[in-house]
């Protein structure tokens, strides 16, 4: 399945999150998806950085070498994808 | 069979005596532990009713998802008014009831458990019916191509007739562009010049302030000129949907860029509607004829999709909950929720969705998984491990081992039934809740709305996702107070970001906690090794002895709160009981000893000295003389470990002072 930033995804913990931020790094696709709440119209502070896994699967990444790395590759493309936090 | 109405009473007069007894001038002990003794039968006696009832409703076999929701939901209203009616009975503030009560503590997680079940399998329940009725939907809203291309052809021919479109001549047309737009030029100039003029009179330029004849004949001619422009776009032939898609867009282009040329740009692209122009609903119009046939070319892939996604939800449903009580596959149980009915008679032509048969793929490695699984539990539940001790559950177990109770059989497969459904409940957590890794079920497009409010918190979703690095992944609730209080980052309060503790579901909450304390008791017995400063409540079934080499007196443990002030390991083969170490020293533990001595497995006993602790804190014993609050030794075996609930740790004081034996 291929995840693109503003897709909303339906995860098997029955919360759903969109997709904010997409990085390419290693060959592995990153993300980082926020949960909606309620209304499906507004998130909430519950993020997540995960990578593609096996199938549909993401795997939330929990190396801290790895979040140092992608953290600040997927701070940029977000700023790209919605402009800069200074705005 | 007795009624169970007449068992409650009778267990309701049981209680009164025991009030009686209690008043009497000598209250005969014996007597009100043997009604509690019968007490504890009777709900036996309902328990096991009952649990024959939860089995006649599991063992009945369903044909669709929706049954199997529906047994769960029997299941879990059954469990409940169950546990609700038997913890009912006892009265928490009498003691004996308090000690009843204490033994059918676990029902509670009984119903905790099934309703966990229902409100689950509902949930998955409910997103494949979701997905089944869009595929329905999609494929009765399939067209084929004629017919939609049929459509069209209708309705661009009166477009055309209604525009008098056949009737314009295009050399005329051109013509009037021409010779028009000079004249409009000269007017949009002169305008300009007006603007800023000065030293004129300016009433007598008054004729620019309108629009003038010839710039009416060039607009006119311009939107004739699209007319045409628009009907022969219309006149292209197609033959099939992906040839219709490419016309209706090119269509779709020219309305656009002619709303453009005139307004500025497309009405649309402001999403404010409060000030229509003239165009607007005729480009709103050709745009919905390309999404018409955008939905028509879509709808395989998107059939497709949802039928990955049925099939992704039924491998998780079947990793979940097993194999159902059902001569049907769960793809049959799947397809039975609402049967796909054929296309109509009128789209036999189109060979898209209807050509393909809903594929879905069991997980039978999975299936099997679980069963050896559940095997293991059944193996493990046959012996009386610590596992087994889980909410006061050993004490009934150990009573009726030592024959004072009659029915053995029935309490050994009641607490199997729970260790089982513990087991896989935690097994169902680190599969489902708790997972690293995350499936996902479905695929969407964020709405705009959604879209600003991400921009709008552009700077809370940069600053969450710096504490991501720090905290690990998780952003949100805890890990986000934990990690603010660690780090010193503060969160940024914006409105328009909701908190999401508050808002998580309660049935989420009550699985995370329940998983949470079962996972807590099975991690603290199974890994417990008594250590020095530990605290620890010990029950009346362990033997207590004088010395650390075994005098015993027959004497038993007076129930209480203990701490652990001294440890000592004793040769086994000795006959007078030779101590080889022992230690007074807080945090030291009996592994410690065990290691220090390199001791051999069965060639030693382990002791542990329990003291009563002075004003309920624990004080360090002298090696060398007794202590104030020494109660007496006891034997760390199973039997003991058994018998024992862990309190407090002494084990931090080992790592506060370092290990010293």
């Amino acid at each position: 399945m291929i995840i693109s930033v503003n897709d909303v995804l339906t995860l098997d913990d029955d919360n759903k999150y969109v997709v904010v931020s997409k990085v390419l790094h290693n060959d592995i696709n990153y993300y980082y998806i926020i949960e909606l709440d309620e209304t499906e119209e507004d998130i909430t502070d519950n993020g997540l950085i995960v990578k593609d896994g096996n199938n549909d699967e993401l795997e939330v990444v929990e190396d801290e070498k790895e979040l140092e790395v992608v953290q600040e590759m997927l701070a940029k493309s977000f700023e790209i994808n919605f402009g800069s936090s200074e705005e | 069979m007795v009624n169970q109405d007449t068992i409650i009473e009778i267990i309701n007069n049981r209680l009164q005596m025991i009030k009686l007894l209690k008043a009497q001038p000598e209250p005969d002990l014996v007597e009100i532990d043997s009604v509690m003794w019968d007490i504890l039968g009777d709900v036996l006696y309902l328990d096991e009713e009952h649990k024959k009832r939860i089995n006649e409703i599991e063992a009945r076999e369903v044909n669709t998802l929706e049954e199997e929701v529906e047994k769960r939901r029997e299941i879990y209203e059954l469990s409940r008014t169950h546990s609700e009616m038997i913890l009912g009975l006892f009265n928490p503030e009498i003691e004996e009831e308090k000690q009843l009560l204490s033994l059918f503590e676990e029902m509670r997680y009984d119903a905790k458990f099934t309703e966990a079940d229902y409100n689950l399998m509902r949930k998955q329940v409910s997103e494949l019916k979701n997905r089944k009725e869009e595929i329905q939907e999609l494929i009765q809203s399939a067209v084929p191509f004629e017919d939609m291309e049929k459509e069209f052809k209708e309705s661009y021919a009166k477009f055309i007739k209604d525009n008098k479109i056949d009737s314009l001549n295009i050399d005329e047309i051109n013509n009037a562009i021409i010779s028009n737009a000079e004249i409009k030029k000269i007017n949009e100039r002169s305008r300009e010049l007006l603007k800023t003029a000065k030293g004129i009179d300016k009433k007598e330029f008054s004729s620019l302030e309108k629009i003038s004849d010839a710039e009416k004949r060039y607009e006119e001619a311009l939107e004739n000129e699209f007319l045409i422009k628009l009907r022969d776009l219309m006149s292209i032939e197609v033959n099939n949907y992906s040839e219709l898609l490419q016309r209706t867009k090119k269509i779709e282009k020219l309305v656009l860029e002619r709303e453009e040329a005139k307004y500025g740009s497309p009405l649309m692209n402001f999403g404010n509607t409060e000030q229509i122009n003239e165009n607007y609903y005729r480009s709103l119009f050709f745009m919905n004829d390309v999404r018409k046939v955008e939905h028509q070319v879509n709808l395989l892939p998107n059939i497709e999709r949802l039928k990955n996604e049925i099939s992704t939800i039924s491998k998780r449903i079947e990793e979940v909950y097993g194999k159902f009580n059902s001569n049907k596959t769960i793809e049959e149980m799947i397809m039975g929720y609402k049967e796909v009915e054929p296309l109509p008679e009128k789209n036999s032509e189109y060979t898209g969705p209807v050509a393909q048969e809903n594929q879905i793929v069991l997980a039978n490695e999975k299936t099997n998984e679980n069963n050896e699984i559940l095997e293991e539990s059944e193996k493990t539940g046959k012996r009386f491990s610590y596992k087994d001790r889980i909410k006061g559950k050993f004490y009934i177990v150990k009573a009726k081992a030592q024959g004072s109770f009659p029915v053995l059989k029935t309490i050994e497969e009641k607490t199997k039934n729970i260790l089982d459904k513990i087991k896989n409940y935690s097994k169902r957590k680190s599969n489902y809740l708790k997972g690293k890794t995350k499936v996902i079920l479905y695929k969407a497009k964020a709405k705009s709305k959604l879209i600003s409010k991400i921009s709008e918190n552009k700077r809370k979703i940069i600053k969450n996702l710096g504490i991501l690095a720090i905290s690990g992944a998780i952003v949100g609730s805890t890990a986000l107070a934990a990690s603010n209080s660690q780090n010193k980052i503060e969160p940024v309060n914006e409105p328009g970001i909701s908190m999401t503790i508050e808002q998580e579901s309660n049935e989420k909450n009550d699985l995370i906690q329940l998983e949470n304390d079962i996972d807590e008791v099975y991690e603290e017995i199974e890994n417990y090794v008594p250590a020095i400063g530990d605290k620890i409540h010990v029950n009346d079934n362990v033997d207590l002895f004088r010395s650390s080499v075994g005098d015993n007196n027959n004497k038993k443990v007076k129930e209480s709160d203990y701490f652990i002030n001294r440890i000592a390991i004793v040769d086994k083969n000795s006959n007078k009981g030779k101590v080889l170490i022992s230690s007074t020293n807080a945090g030291v533990s009996i592994d410690d000893l065990i290691r220090e001595r390199k001791l051999k497995e069965g060639s030693f006993v382990a002791m542990a000295h329990l003291a009563t602790g002075i004003n309920g804190n624990f004080v360090e014993a002298d090696s060398s003389k007794a202590s104030q609050d020494d109660y007496g030794w006891v034997q760390v075996d199973e039997n003991m470990l058994q018998n024992i609930k862990i309190l407090e740790s002494g084990l931090e004081m080992s790592e506060e002072k370092g290990i010293s034996l």
